[in-house]
């Protein structure tokens, strides 16, 4: 390894300054620290007296007035605060840096900072290095025409790294009308404490608009964090995208009185990428003892869950729920019903709804209990882990939709299939190191899967189902093994009904145990089954 | 902000548009005749506060063969650089500076400078822009208070390359505020390419004139994962209105978005267009908050007030308000579509369903909507002959909780009948709103609750419907009070068939379902009208 004397080590360490600030840009110092006599400095010219209520806006403008500090600063220039300068912000230069006074941007120094809305109008490239935005120790107050600590609108984009943005009474940070912020190594926490009831103003970040938000590096370096804010803690709507590359989302929906949102939630025709790199990189997890899932996907959006992300509902609500929606997983955890005292009451762990689809593309671990290292599962009996209604499907997919190898998805809990929704399982084979073993293992936890209202429920080959399958209400099972491998279900396929028998099965050889089927209608013992 | 949602977001993007205090003012005369003039109005510097001398451009003659002044300072699409500008002024354009135009200039205009101002410098309502007004990638362009329309001689576009009034693409934004887009031989604002138009107290009349098809002869048009956005941030009584366009009110193309939302309820109106007044596809999204859409008011090739397909997403509330022809739905979904709705009226004469959803779309009902297939006498629906609901090929119609979305429980009042076909469900009630209203009330007026070919129908607890419920062909009904409340329907539940009974009910105790059906006691013994039971 190479070493370095002390001249040649501080000529490097010279040498990486020179490269941090552009060539012919300009390092802008803004002291906030005096009631009077703040002063607004760009190396050669300073302005004086000023005070922590105009310092900073002099020099970057405000709603009011663009920068009274002339000429102002240029794209590639570095904007140092110290200590908190308190007004609004509006920011029209592009290219910008700001960041704190301390010597080291890529350290959060919360002395350093803006309280009050800072906002850029359709500039790209800057970057928010090290800094408060808001305040750390508790909330305070913004002004009446304000919405959020950080706003970003109309085509700007803003890189937030190792930064804080804290305690706004408002939106923690706003994206709107296809801007983007990335969130790196920052965090988000404490906001929407002014509008503790509306779920439309007090959300850790809300993208709007054809809006993106990309929290962590592609790398999986840099996670963000969101918590403890009033509403939701990431929401993203009308036709917006969120990437989650690595980040913690846990504790948020704190309002009072139960009325909160998801952890995370997408609508109109909106996207989510959330991906754990393989390093448990993302977590994302609903309040123990409080309200909603941890993400909920409505109205034609997307969600695309995949390489280790841990996804934690509580006892009463899902992990991942959909409306109108598709969910495609891959390699990932979800659980649910932890301490659920009547775990059959709880959301299945995974519930889609009104023509949602679930898609399985292997390596899952879908658990309605504590899930364990693997795809283990300490499962809460009687609890649901897959639900789909009201016309939804849940399907396994093969992992190469993805690009991923095929492998097997575990599921513990039971399963509800009801109004119309189809269940279609069973890729065949897949490897296991050296073993072929089943794509689908699912134990049904003390519960079973129940199949009722016009639903179709389907086994291809490949399904290993430790438990009971229930059809009932013209619901009917279709079993093959064209995918290879077969179809076990230890505790039976069942078709119950009370008076009409109204339920078929297909295929009665190809599930093990097989099923005997009735030869008529007119005397059907019961449990038995229709033939076609 | 407070409580009108996101409206304060654009209201404040507008208000910090409009704050250029150090740049320079530019001051554009087009006359109509003799010469257009330019000058500009120094700010900072040895020249603060002093005027130019008044520089002579060519006469406007509605095409790009001679620059006019605004020509010359904005650019053009011919030619992108105003490079005489510098040499005649000793400064050139730049971001924040104000552009004043007195007059109406006759020229093509493309900005590619960001952050520009471009107003009226009289207040008369007459100065403005003969042409297109061109954003090409600028962002933070602002448009206040000019009519902007064709050549008025010839009422067309200089050039067939000319696509509408403002056209900003490949990442612009443009702020419309107190303008007139008037008369567009094509499109009145057109978003494209990852751009944005922002229409705040903004008029948008009689686009499409020379091409009334439903993409570019509508009065705003986003395309290609653009947005638009309606408002009236002022709350005054002036406010955005999208009207008696030739192609559409609005059109929304390949993940693209529009938010309108209202500072003062149904003060953004959409209305008076032919075909329809919106209409979304290719996975775009359109969220209206107390907007009015007055389809009602269309005279020519009307079609559904609101029309979304291709995994389109519409959500509608804050007592927005839709209206349509007769023969035409206020709200039609397809191809894997979703609307929710909370707190709104939607009114259709008999003719056509009030709502349809087919080919595995989604009606999500979120309470306080008020669904008529009538006439509405200012409080309630009245001559209820129609259909407020038809769902169909694996389309979904469900009451979902408010509280999932941020809204307050409220009831839901459906007039009209219901038509649920090809493996469609319905699944409704969740229980009481303030402890006894159910959440559903429905009366089917003179109609029924039609359920057939292999669909379904769910009541669980907290739904009124008064009229009859029929289900048939393979069809089956489940009843239950899950969520609380009663369930009643009073013309009762039952199962017409002709020679095979197919359809079936679980048997229900009577709060799932009152009066309780007449179910046969087994299938060979089944009587007319008589449903399975389970």
């Amino acid at each position: 390894m190479m070493t370095l004397s002390g001249c040649a080590r501080a000529a490097a360490i010279l040498a990486l300054a020179v490269l941090a600030t552009p060539a012919g840009a300009t390092t802008w110092t803004v002291d906030c620290s005096s009631l009077s006599n703040s002063t607004a400095s760009n190396g050669t010219t300073m302005m004086t007296g000023l005070t922590p209520q105009n310092a900073l806006g002099t020099v970057l403008g405000t709603p009011i007035s663009p920068p009274l500090f002339q000429p102002p600063p240029v794209a590639g220039d570095v904007i140092q605060i110290n200590s908190i300068c308190s007004e609004d912000i509006l920011v029209r230069i592009p290219g910008l840096t700001i960041t704190n006074d301390s010597g080291s941007p890529d350290t959060l120094t919360v002395g350093d900072g803006i309280q009050g809305q800072l906002e850029f109008a359709g500039v790209g490239n800057t970057v928010i290095d090290g800094i408060l935005i808001g305040n750390d120790s508790g909330p305070f107050a913004l002004g009446a025409a304000d919405i959020a600590n950080l706003y970003v609108h109309d085509g700007a984009s803003v890189a937030l790294k190792n930064s804080q943005v804290a305690n706004g009474p408002f939106i923690g940070i706003l994206v709107a009308r296809s801007s983007a912020v990335s969130v790196i190594d920052a965090t988000v926490s404490g906001n929407g404490n002014g509008m503790a009831t509306d779920n439309a103003n007090n959300m850790g970040i809300l993208a709007t608009s054809s809006a993106t938000v990309v929290l962590g590096n592609g790398d999986g370096t840099g996670p963000a964090t969101i918590e403890t804010n009033a509403g939701s803690g990431v929401v993203v709507s009308d036709g917006s995208s969120l990437v989650v590359n690595a980040a913690t989302i846990a504790g948020n929906a704190t309002e009072a009185g139960g009325n909160g949102l998801a952890q995370v939630l997408l609508l109109g025709a909106s996207s989510g990428f959330i991906t754990g790199q393989n390093a448990a990189a993302t977590t994302i997890t609903a309040p123990s003892a409080g309200c909603c899932q941890a993400i909920f996907a409505g109205g034609a959006s997307t969600l695309d869950v995949e390489q280790g992300a841990a996804i934690v509902g509580n006892k009463a609500h899902a992990a991942i729920a959909l409306d109108a929606s598709t969910l495609l997983l891959q390699g990932s955890v979800v659980s649910s019903g932890v301490g659920a005292s009547s775990p059959g009451a709880s959301e299945p762990t995974i519930h889609g709804t009104g023509n949602s689809v679930v898609a399985l593309a292997g390596n899952n671990n879908v658990c309605f209990g504590t899930p364990g290292p693997g795809a283990t599962c300490t499962a809460n009996s009687g609890g649901i882990a897959l639900g789909v209604d009201h016309v939804s499907t849940l399907i396994q997919v093969p992992g190469k939709v993805l690009g991923y190898p095929s492998a097997s998805d575990t599921v513990s809990g039971g399963g509800s299939v009801l109004l119309q929704s189809t269940v279609d399982l069973g890729l065949g084979l897949v490897s296991s190191g050296p073993s072929l073993v089943p794509s689908l293992s699912w134990n049904t936890s003390g519960a079973a899967i129940n199949v009722a209202q016009n639903s179709s429920f389907r086994l291809d080959g490949g399904t290993n189902i430790t438990g009971a399958l229930k059809l009932t209400q013209s619901s009917n099972g279709f079993f093959n093994q064209s995918s290879g491998g077969t179809n076990t279900v230890s505790g039976g396929v069942a078709c119950n009904f009370n008076t009409v028998p109204a339920t078929h099965v297909a295929g009665p050889t190809f599930v093990s145990p097989t099923l005997t089927l009735a030869g008529s209608m007119v005397s059907v013992p019961k449990g038995q089954c229709l033939g076609f | 902000m407070r409580t009108g949602g996101l409206c304060a977001v654009f209201a404040t993007a507008a208000l910090g548009a409009t704050q250029q205090a150090l740049a320079n003012t530019w001051n554009v005369g087009c006359p109509g005749a003799g010469a257009t003039t330019l000058s500009v109005t120094y700010v900072g510097g040895a020249m603060d506060g002093t005027t130019s001398s008044m520089l002579d451009f060519a006469a406007d003659d509605g095409t790009d063969a001679a620059l006019d002044a605004l020509g010359a300072l904005l650019g053009t699409p011919a030619q992108r650089t105003a490079s005489t500008i510098a040499t005649s002024f000793g400064v050139t354009l730049s971001t924040g500076d104000t552009v004043k135009i007195t007059g109406s200039c006759q020229q093509d205009v493309t900005i590619t400078t960001p952050g520009l101002r471009i107003t009226n410098a009289t207040g008369s309502g007459s100065d403005g822009v003969q042409g297109q007004i061109e954003v090409a990638g600028a962002r933070q362009t602002v448009i206040n208070g000019l009519l902007v329309g064709p050549n008025m001689n010839s009422g067309s576009f200089a050039s067939a390359a000319d696509q509408a009034l403002v056209y900003a693409h490949d990442g612009a934004s443009a702020i419309v505020q107190n303008s007139s887009l008037a008369n567009s031989p094509r499109v009145g604002a057109f978003a494209a390419n990852a751009s944005q138009v922002l229409l705040l107290d903004t008029f948008i009349g009689g686009s499409g004139a020379s091409v009334p098809d439903f993409e570019f002869g509508v009065g705003a048009l986003a395309i290609d994962g653009s947005s638009l956005v309606i408002d009236s941030p002022d709350s005054n009584p002036t406010t955005t209105e999208i009207v008696s366009n030739h192609g559409g009110g609005i059109a929304l193309f390949n993940g693209s978005s529009l938010v309108s939302t209202s500072a003062v309820v149904s003060t953004e109106i959409i209305h008076a267009n032919d075909g329809r007044q919106l209409f979304l596809t290719g996975g775009s999204s359109a969220r209206l908050t107390g907007t009015h859409v007055g389809g009602d008011e269309c005279d020519t090739h009307c079609g559904s007030s609101i029309e979304a397909v291709g995994a389109s997403s519409l959500r509608l509330d804050g007592l927005t308000s839709i209206g349509a022809v007769a023969g035409q739905s206020a709200v039609t979904l397809s191809g894997s579509s979703t609307l929710l709705a909370s707190g709104t009226l939607m009114i259709v004469p008999a003719g056509a369903a009030t709502i349809e959803a087919s080919y595995n779309s989604v009606v999500a009902l979120a309470g306080g909507n008020t669904i008529c297939n009538g006439s509405f006498n200012g409080s309630t629906c009245i001559d209820s002959t129609g259909t407020a609901f038809q769902i169909d090929h694996v389309s979904t119609l469900i009451d979902v909780p408010p509280e999932d979305f941020g809204y307050t429980a409220g009831q839901d009042a459906v007039f009209g009948g219901g038509t649920v076909q090809l493996q469609s469900t319905v699944d409704l009630g969740l229980g009481t709103v303030g402890g006894s209203t159910p959440s559903l009330a429905w009366n089917t007026g003179s109609g029924a609750i039609a359920i057939s070919q292999n669909s379904s129908f769910r009541l669980d607890g907290g739904a009124t419907v008064t009229g009859k419920v029929k289900l048939s062909q393979g069809s089956n009904g489940f009843f239950n009070v899950a969520n609380g409340g009663t369930n009643t329907v009073t013309g009762g539940v039952s199962c017409p068939f002709t020679a095979m009974p197919a359809a079936h009910v679980v048997a229900p105790n009577a709060s799932a379902l009152s009066p309780t059906p007449d179910l046969a006691i087994g299938f060979l013994s089944a009587t007319a009208n008589q449903c399975l039971p389970f």
